[in-house]
């Protein structure tokens, strides 16, 4: 490892040096800006602005700044980005100029300009790999359960990406759990991203700009989870004029109402989606009094100061609600704020301050009568960020900054409601925690074939009271029974601490224009952990930070790809192999009690992780039929040892006597198809098909009966597998006429799951409905029906 | 416990598209394993422990408990040896009449015919809380645990201060114990420490089931007969576990399968255990007749 800071140093310093030798050459100036759509004044992420004569380039940040330091001359610039018109001009650069450029999106050019979905040769020359980046417009087109576009859904057609089963709640990427993924939503944490138990998303794909998925290479400006980022962008809303989308579909409607508030100067988006199945339970008569719905409202308000200075306020509120008359109620959701000041130093130098809050929290009980209560959970993050980008030269740019972030979990509080209630007030002690991080990283072309891109994290991490900690017998958390003192910690005094580096490094290296090889390695750590022992995760699970006996995850990647492309650039392949290292990472006992448990800490068991992989993926990026192919074969397992004090033997051979076990999320196999064809103006069809190796499982070892039940005995974790799923999902969409020029409107149908499959989700043992001593396999389907959808969707 | 029948019901609203299906599936059989099922009371009362084998899953039951006969097993209490259990062999089970006593410990020795012995962890009897009050009444609404109109049986108790308790509730129709995983009933003190609890449902049952009841009775009357019972934590760790692995299954948020570890270990290898489990149970009982209103 040594070794590893040694070359981020010498690499840095000849960066830095190489950069000062050359302006001393020649005279040089910068060309900055921003990059944005011509049509609504939104930021580009990710575009580029390339020098023709010198090959040399920029790619706007994410807050959609660029800038270019050459030397003084006449060029030509290409300026591309995903699914616009490349737009190229040539100028005079003898001073040093602010200019912002504006794109044109596919449907505001003419039909004779070929507008690429990105730049063409950009996967071999940039150096990023184990990213993906996927348009909204892409999203929408892919036909999901009851035709309602989601971003998450969409990544997890990308190789490497899997989710447990259908409807499941959340993704996982190269052998992580769901907990690895750090989720963002314009820079605050979202820490559950599911509605409705896992079936959607809480992302409206009418308010989000741009998804982004690291599954490695991760940049070090992110930090805080083990397998992957995902950063969320919401639109900034249209300076430039009042504009609605909208759409009405089966299960949820959604508006979303954008335009200048000052044109060209501030602007805003209110976007919303509420679901209306308990509208319809209205018309039972067995539950009309039951509630059931979700919604979820994004909001923003973009300033365009100066041209120095921008002033972003973005706003996330989301909640599922549930309600059984009077007996039963439960809701959940996440708020999030964020607030960023985007300044321009100098023509180099961009400078971004974010404040971030995120709370998610849930709450369930029953409203009245005796046995009335509310539980409730709950986790506060918030943040504040500064983050700089130097763009010291086109051979390098520099990334730096530092975060501070502050956490307060509440895992479980019951609450009586009114005086007739048999409850007592009863909570799991909170748990506070702060966690300040460096980081920097710079991105160097060292030669025309050679780019790499290195960085280093530091995060400290702070577990502090008050908090009362149990001291168990041995010094082991192994039963609440043998609890022998309790040592209490004062507000702020610190309960534990941990740290450590986490260096990223990735390399590429240009073999000829149509192919290049990439590598990278990335360290990265993770100090909370989702407290789950579900088959999929659910709303009440809570988040457990490290502290006093709960240690911090850490892991190491490898990931060597190489990338080729043919018929001039239509067709793109990627391969990559990845090998993953993973500690500390949790698990749990034999029916471990997860929920309202002050000795937590005791249900926990604590392995180590490993997984490794191949992914492979064709896309076609251009023509009539675009689309891809992606497959991954992949291997993910975890090991338990367990431990054993001199008193204390029932975890002595931990899970499957220590021996590997393949996770709940281990999918051998999983291959997607994903096309997309355009027939004409009017009609767009689009289908998507997967097969993936059914998740492992656990088969009863033997039967046996106690007090008249019959019991399972089960014995070695996820020694089988439930059979494999493979599903095709279709659907068209119909560009309706519109009686003037603004409106744009079409009708999207299909059908989910067409040929009806049913896919298990999972094979499970239990007594025979007609015989309770007959003991019977079973296997559910989440969707074993072809679910057909129509939706109508509209923009003025 | 309920959570989980509530969250399932939540769901079940919008998996109109969700089907289970009964499936083949060939399992191999086991190795040979003891199976422990018995427990000791508080009541003057014949007690009783079952010896079996772990069979095939999907093997035909009840098992054969007869195998296990020639087996010597005898109560301990405080670690003194306080009786043998006889076999009956119209039962099918060890028979020792015996009244548990609370703030004893109990446990069971088992010699087997292959020279093996086992014994249980010793439990110790905790002290009963008598049940107060036992009435009936008509579900008003629908829930996801009754349906409006199901009888709801009611107690009213008092739980005693100091954290540490824990309950079970056995139910019994006309005389017949409710043995279904779904009448599993246990909770702790944690959220009615020292309280008055009132009104608290501890069995449903619905008409239909009522009508069946009513008649096969000779009587045509229906009874339902709630014991209200405290049990070591050990013993609550196991009855949840055992309520978890045969009713959370399944579903999305079903919890993964588990090893059900007794208290019941092979003398000599303490890493090796029996499976089942053998308990004490302090006990309560109340009754109440269901009449149709």
């Amino acid at each position: 490892m040594k070794l590893f800071y040694k070359l981020f140093l010498i690499s840095f310093l000849i960066g830095i040096s190489g950069t000062l030798l050359a302006q001393t050459k020649a005279e040089k100036y910068t060309l900055s800006g921003y990059i944005r759509d011509a049509n609504t004044g939104e930021d580009l992420i990710g575009a580029t602005i390339k020098v023709k004569q010198l090959g040399a380039g920029a790619a706007t940040n994410v807050y959609g700044f660029y800038s270019l330091t050459i030397p003084k001359g006449f060029y030509t610039f290409e300026i591309s980005y995903i699914g616009y018109q490349t737009q190229i001009d040539s100028f005079e650069l003898n001073s040093s100029r602010t200019l912002t450029l504006s794109l044109k999106t596919s449907d505001q050019v003419l039909t004779e300009f070929v507008v690429s979905a990105t730049k063409e040769d950009e996967n071999i020359t940039k150096i990023q790999m184990s990213v993906e980046k996927m348009s909204i417009s892409t999203i929408k087109e892919i036909p999901q359960l009851l035709g309602e576009a989601d971003v998450i859904k969409s990544i997890q057609l990308r190789p490497g990406v899997t989710s447990v089963g259908e409807g499941a709640s959340g993704f996982n990427v190269r052998g992580g759990n769901i907990d690895q993924n750090l989720i963002l939503l314009d820079e605050a944490p979202v820490y559950n991203s599911s509605h409705l138990f896992g079936f959607f998303s809480v992302f409206n794909p009418d308010a989000i700009k741009d998804v982004t998925l690291y599954k490695g290479g991760i940049p070090s400006k992110y930090g805080g989870r083990l397998s992957s980022v995902m950063d969320v962008r919401q639109r900034d809303g249209n300076d430039k004029r009042f504009s609605a989308t909208g759409g009405i579909g089966l299960l949820f409607s959604r508006l979303t109402l954008e335009g200048p508030i000052v044109k060209d100067k501030i602007s805003f988006l209110v976007s919303a989606r509420r679901s209306y199945a308990d509208l319809f339970l209205k018309f039972s008569k067995n539950n009309k009094d039951n509630q059931a719905y979700f919604y979820d409202l994004n909001t923003k308000v973009s300033w365009k100061v100066n041209d120095k200075n921008r002033v972003f306020v973005s706003g996330y509120f989301g909640k599922d609600i549930f309600g059984f008359g009077e007996q039963f109620k439960m809701k959940w959701g996440n708020a999030t704020g964020t607030v960023r000041w985007n300044h321009i130093i100098s023509d180099k130098h961009f400078m971004n301050i974010t404040g971030v809050y995120s709370d998610y929290s849930y709450a369930l009980g029953v409203p009245s009568g005796t046995s009335a209560f509310e539980w409730s959970s709950r986790i506060i993050n918030m943040e504040a960020k500064a983050d700089f980008t130097y763009f010291l030269s086109p051979k390098l740019t520099l990334e730096y900054g530092a975060e501070y972030q502050n956490y307060t979990f509440s895992p479980g509080e019951i609450k009586p409601l009114g005086s007739e209630s048999i409850f007592t007030p009863f909570e799991v002690q909170k748990e506070y925690a702060h966690m300040p991080s460096l980081f920097i990283g710079a991105e160097q072309e060292v030669t025309k074939k050679l780019k790499l891109q290195y960085g280093l994290r530091y995060t400290h991490y702070f577990n502090v009271g008050e908090q009362d900690i149990d001291i168990y017998k041995d010094g082991v958390a192994t039963n609440a029974s043998e609890i022998v003192d309790v040592k209490h910690y004062d507000k702020g005094e610190m309960v534990a601490n941990y740290g450590g580096l986490e260096p990223r490094v990735s390399a590429n290296y240009v073999l000829n224009k149509k192919s290049s090889i990439k590598a990278s390695y990335q360290r990265t750590k993770q100090y909370m952990h989702l407290i789950s022992n579900t088959t999929s995760a659910t709303p009440i699970d809570i988040w457990k930070p490290a502290g006093y006996y709960v240690k911090p995850s850490e892991a190491d990647q490898y990931v060597l790809g190489y990338f080729r492309n043919f018929k001039k650039n239509v067709y793109e392949l990627s391969i990559e192999g990845y090998y993953k290292e993973m500690r500390n990472l949790v698990d749990y006992r034999n029916g471990a009690e997860l929920l309202l448990n002050e000795t937590i800490e005791t249900e926990l068991l604590i392995g180590n992780g490993k997984s490794y992989g191949l992914e492979f993926m064709i896309n076609k990026k251009k023509g009539n039929l675009t689309g891809w192919i992606a497959y991954t074969l992949s291997k993910t397992t975890m090991t338990v040892p367990g431990f054993s004090t001199p008193t204390y033997k029932d975890v002595a051979n931990g899970i499957n006597g220590g021996q590997p076990y393949a996770t709940n999320w281990d999918k051998t196999h999983d291959l997607t198809l994903v096309a997309m064809y355009d027939i004409n103006e009017k009609w767009k069809l689009s289908g998507n098909f997967i097969f993936m190796t059914g998740r492992p499982a656990t088969y009863p070892n033997g039967g046996y009966v106690w007090e008249g039940k019959v019991l399972p005995d089960y014995r070695t974790r996820n020694a089988s597998r439930i059979p494999s799923t493979h599903r095709l999902d279709i659907s068209a969409t119909y560009k309706l006429k519109a009686k003037n020029d603004k409106l744009k409107h079409s009708i999207a149908f299909g059908l989910y799951n067409l040929y009806g499959n049913k896919n298990p989700y999972s094979i499970y043992f239990s007594p025979s409905d007609d015989n309770p001593l007959l003991t019977e396999a079973k296997q559910l389907s989440i969707i074993g029906i072809p679910v057909p959808f129509i939706t109508y969707n509209f923009k003025f | 416990m309920k959570l989980h029948i509530y969250i399932i019901a939540i769901l079940s609203v919008f998996s109109i598209s969700a089907c289970t299906d009964v499936i083949t599936l060939d399992l191999d059989d086991p190795e040979p394993v003891l199976v422990v099922d018995g427990f000791i009371s508080n009541l003057d009362v014949i007690q009783s422990v079952r010896l079996s084998s772990l069979d095939n899953y999907f093997a035909p039951q009840p098992p054969e408990y007869s195998k296990y006969k020639s087996a010597v097993v005898t109560l301990q209490e405080n670690g003194a040896y306080a009786g043998t259990y006889v076999f009956n062999d119209t039962e099918l089970q060890f028979e020792l009449p015996y009244q548990g006593l609370e703030g004893k410990e109990y446990q069971i020795h088992i010699s087997l015919p292959d020279g093996t012995s086992y014994l249980s962890a010793s439990e110790l009897m905790e002290s009963i809380v008598p049940i107060d009050t036992i009435w009936h009444e008509l579900s008003e609404e629908d829930g996801p645990s009754a349906d409006k109109g199901d009888f709801l049986v009611k107690i009213n108790t008092l739980e005693p201060a100091g954290l540490g308790d824990n309950y079970q509730w056995k139910s019994y129709v006309n005389g017949q114990y409710n043995f279904a995983a779904e009448d599993i009933f246990v909770s702790d003190d944690r959220f009615v420490d020292g309280q008055d609890v009132i009104d608290f449902d501890v069995y449903s049952l619905d008409q239909e089931e009522f009508e069946e009841y009513k008649n096969e009775s000779l009587t045509g009357q229906v009874f339902v007969t709630i014991e209200q019972t405290t049990i070591s934590a050990r013993y609550f760790d196991y009855i949840l576990l055992v309520s978890q692995q045969l009713l959370q299954v399944g579903s999305p948020f079903a919890s993964p399968p588990a090893e059900i570890r007794g208290n019941v270990y092979k003398e000599g290898e303490d890493e090796v255990l029996a499976l089942g489990y053998f308990y004490t149970s302090s006990v309560d009982a109340a009754t109440v007749e269901l009449l149709e209103q």
